[in-house]
């Protein structure tokens, strides 16, 4: 924790040298993130709004890879149970609350599951890399949400490319005072879900027959073959999980905040999981952590584009992709030594 | 002779995190002697060499070689000095030829010269006169994947003596060489002895310690013991040097009748074909409670299927029929095997037995999870895993005691040890041990074999499948042969020798 955090230091500080090569003056930028980020209550609300996200599709990857697989199709999976819940809550819109509100997030949660069962059970009984096959499977699943949005559920009232709204009813909480507390941002209830379930998958992993066989068949499928592991129902079932918590993204986009499905919602949730899920070293409670850190990141960039002359938002992937860096390399080193070496160099 | 301090060591300490690999090492080598470092693994050996070899900076001590003090910070400059290092896993490059290696070993003084063209006939005459001197002949221009491991042993040597060393450090040479190989080997060390140059050997054979060594130094735990002139030593003293006790002798358990007793598994015509061989032909035999049946043969005539058709059988087609305790399994999932208490230490441990990135607690708990009270409703009960590891590493003496470690980081030994003390915790009905002993040291070798026979005599059935002939001696009730995938001979253990194994082993009955 001391380790990481250092690094994150480190890591802003060498983001800061970088924006004064490219003649920015650094405090002013990191001045901007740090306003964008929490400067108000919308602010905030829109880092927690992205914040959520990350952390469903960080579980999502993060489970994967304890069962030794790579999950690169969260994206994919979280549109597929984004399409559910909006395609429900437009076909049955009139349905009572919360009776509504279950069947959208049941919806979610069953498109997800087979959006990650698919690459499950061929990686599981067919051999065919789950990299490949989610990798497709995004893109079927881009094109799929495209079709139905656009021309089964489309919103005839506008001119941009959504899904009609869903129901009156289908919300996550009749007084969401997440909602209450961030005025006028996205930012909801789900957060709080999102936290659950990371205390959840961290319970089911680690103190769990379950959470340990899914762990065993990852780290050797030989040996938990023979202790009489079924490896290849773990890996199956890992990555229908895995597809389970990426749909949940369902909760913030549709339930909590937006109410339709707006082509081109995903600021690529389900990518930046697998940062989030590796910067936390696939720990679940880390995951909570990590996922803030790219929600701030992500919506403390937003406003580079207007405030500083040189640089544009897109050096917020800069700067992940230098904390992501920063952040490995002061986990795994070594302090003590660093600090005789400092003696050594003074 | 040369002279008396070659190489000195002086309270040389190594430590990687929070483990000690070295501390306090003591010793010192003589001039144009063949000097054996041995000791258990994990006991620091290879890697005080290392330090000598530059490969991994000391942290406090002094080294001196000729008096001098030296500090090696990387192999080259170990190497300026007169120092080659054979390691235990051939550093070569399998497609490229003999000859071609050795410009690995020029260190080119420009950028530029590295697009010089190579000039190999130069070389070859070179290396041809280097090879004759030592006595090492190697094909030049063969490819290193063709050659058999004997001559790319040679080929490292060369590649060290090219390079004028004066001191060999060979790390377990003689690990994966035939008996023949190792033969010749020792003669072109003596030969090399003769020529002046000091090696330092580490081994854990004792015999080959006997046979080569002028001097040898004895490692525990990480510190050295004694050093001492190899003709004033028996192989036992030294044994016992090495593990810190005197050893005890296992007592032979030798045949005993035990056809009164109930009849734990029973295999009946059991066959495998896999793409038109018969990979398992007719297999037929039984072990009784409380006995141990040895299976002996060369490696690769069906004892790994045999394993597989025992403990997880769901997945081929076998013929024939599998009775444990008088019940049908041949298609039972290998999770409900284990419940009926069948279980197995697994030929290759790192592959089939362990989770090496996780901590000892995992490990033990592995196939267990469902049993001894470790879990309640599908939750882990941790408390009661930390207790039964305790202990099982109290009554195995598995070491270092810090549950939190991660198993990578424990020794070969230690890490068999705790694959014995999990596959024992309840004990089972039927122990399937395959290779129990392979690359452990001796310590370890003698507790595992006091466990099993502990557990054979509480009336465990235990198949026991090694190559070691003298295990399968000095364990078993009955001994078995098995020979292309059938059953040659089955064999009271009384007054059998060796070759007498070997034949039927060879498939000559």
């Amino acid at each position: 924790m001391k380790k990481s955090f250092l690094g994150l230091i480190i890591g802003i500080l060498i983001s800061a040298l970088l924006a004064s090569f490219a003649g920015e003056n650094p405090f002013h930028t990191i001045q901007v993130l740090f306003e964008s980020a929490f400067g108000s209550s919308y602010d905030m609300g829109l880092t927690l709004f992205y914040a959520t996200s990350y952390i469903f599709t960080g579980l999502s990857v993060a489970i994967a890879f304890h069962a030794g697989l790579f999950n690169i199709g969260a994206e994919g999976q979280l549109t597929m149970g984004v399409l559910a819940a909006s395609w429900i809550g437009v076909l049955l819109p009139n349905l009572p609350y919360p009776l509504s509100t279950l069947v959208a997030i049941l919806a979610a949660l069953i498109f997800g599951a087979i959006w990650g069962f698919i690459p499950g059970w061929l990686r599981a009984y067919r051999k065919s890399h789950e990299v490949i096959v989610t990798m497709m499977l995004n893109f079927i699943a881009a094109g799929l949400a495209n079709y139905v949005v656009l021309n089964l559920i489309k919103n005839p009232n506008t001119q941009n490319p959504e899904s009609a709204p869903v129901g009156q009813n289908y919300h996550l909480l009749s007084h969401d005072f997440i909602q209450n507390l961030f005025t006028d941002s996205p930012a909801n209830f789900s957060f709080i879900i999102a936290i659950l379930v990371a205390l959840l998958i961290h319970f089911v992993l680690d103190k769990t027959v379950f959470g340990f066989e899914l762990k065993a068949s990852g780290a050797n499928e030989e040996a938990a073959h023979m202790s009489g592991i079924e490896s290849k129902k773990f890996r199956m079932l890992a990555m229908t999980i895995s597809g389970m918590l990426a749909s949940l993204v369902a909760l913030n986009e549709v339930l909590g905040s937006a109410h339709r499905f707006r082509i081109g919602f995903s600021v690529d949730y389900g990518f930046v999981g697998i940062a989030v899920a590796l910067l936390a070293r696939n720990n679940p409670l880390g995951i909570i952590f990590s996922g803030l850190l790219f929600g701030v990141l992500q919506k403390g960039a937003s406003d580079l584009d207007i405030e500083t002359e040189f640089i544009t938002r897109d050096f917020g992937k800069v700067i992940q992709a230098i904390l992501i860096l920063s952040i490995t390399v002061f986990y795994f080193s070594d302090l003590e030594r660093i600090k005789k070496w400092m003696k050594r160099k003074s | 002779m040369g002279l008396k301090n070659y190489i000195q060591f002086l309270d040389v300490e190594k430590r990687f995190g929070p483990i000690v690999a070295n501390h306090h090492v003591n010793f010192s080598v003589q001039q144009g002697t063949i000097h054996a470092i041995v000791g258990e693994n994990g006991a620091g050996k290879s890697t005080i060499v290392k330090i000598l070899f530059g490969l991994y900076p000391k942290d406090s001590g002094q080294i001196f070689i000729q008096d001098q003090e030296v500090h090696f910070t990387s192999p080259i400059e170990a190497k300026s000095h007169g120092i080659g290092m054979v390691h235990q896993h051939f550093m070569l490059s399998e497609p490229m030829t003999a000859l071609d290696h050795f410009f690995l070993e020029e260190n080119p003084t420009s950028l530029l010269k590295n697009f010089f063209p190579l000039k190999r006939k130069e070389l070859l005459e070179e290396l041809k006169q280097l090879s004759q001197k030592f006595n090492m002949p190697v094909p030049w221009m063969e490819l290193v994947k063709n050659l058999p491991v004997g001559v790319q042993q040679r080929i490292e040597v060369l590649k060290i003596l090219y390079k004028n060393a004066n001191i060999l450090i060979l790390d377990e040479p003689t690990a994966a060489l035939t008996p023949q190989e190792v033969k010749t080997f020792f003669e072109q060390l003596r030969f090399l002895k003769e020529k002046g140059k000091t090696i330092l050997l580490i081994t854990h054979k004792l015999n080959e310690v006997m046979s080569i060594a002028d001097f040898v130094t004895v490692m525990r735990k990480g510190t050295t013991v004694s050093t001492k002139k190899v003709s004033e030593l028996s192989e036992s003293t030294l044994a016992s040097l090495i593990v810190g006790t005197e050893l005890k002798t296992i007592e032979k358990p030798g045949y005993q009748d035990l056809s009164h007793q109930k009849i734990t598994l029973s295999v009946n015509n059991l066959s495998l074909t896999q793409k038109n061989k018969k990979i398992l032909n007719n297999i037929s035999f039984e072990i009784h409670a409380g006995e141990i049946l040895g299976l002996c043969g060369v490696s690769g005539n069906g004892q790994s299927e045999l394993i597989q058709a025992l403990l997880c059988p769901q997945d081929q087609d076998y013929g024939g029929e599998i009775l444990f305790l008088g019940e049908k399994t041949l298609l039972k999932k290998t999770k409900d095997l284990r419940k009926i208490q069948v279980t197995c230490l697994p030929e290759n441990r790192l592959k089939q037995a362990l989770l090496l990135d996780q901590n000892a607690l995992q490990n033990f708990l592995m196939g267990f999870q469902y049993q001894n009270n470790f879990q309640k409703n599908g939750i882990l009960n941790k408390e009661k895993i930390l207790e039964k590891t305790k202990n099982a590493f109290q009554a195995l003496d598995i070491h270092p005691k810090n549950f939190d470690l991660e198993l990578k980081y424990f020794s070969g030994g230690n890490q068999q040890k705790l694959v014995v003390a999990r596959e024992i915790q309840s004990q089972p009905k039927l122990l399937i041990a395959a290779q129990p002993t392979r690359g452990v040291d001796i310590g370890a070798i003698q507790t595992i074999h006091q466990e099993l026979l502990k557990l054979k005599n509480q009336g465990t059935a235990i198949l026991l499948i090694s190559t070691e002939l003298s295990e399968i001696l000095s364990l078993s009730n009955r001994i078995m042969v098995i020979f292309d995938g059938q059953i040659k001979a089955v064999l009271k253990n009384q007054n059998l020798s060796e070759e007498e194994l070997g034949r039927h082993m060879g498939g000559l009955s």
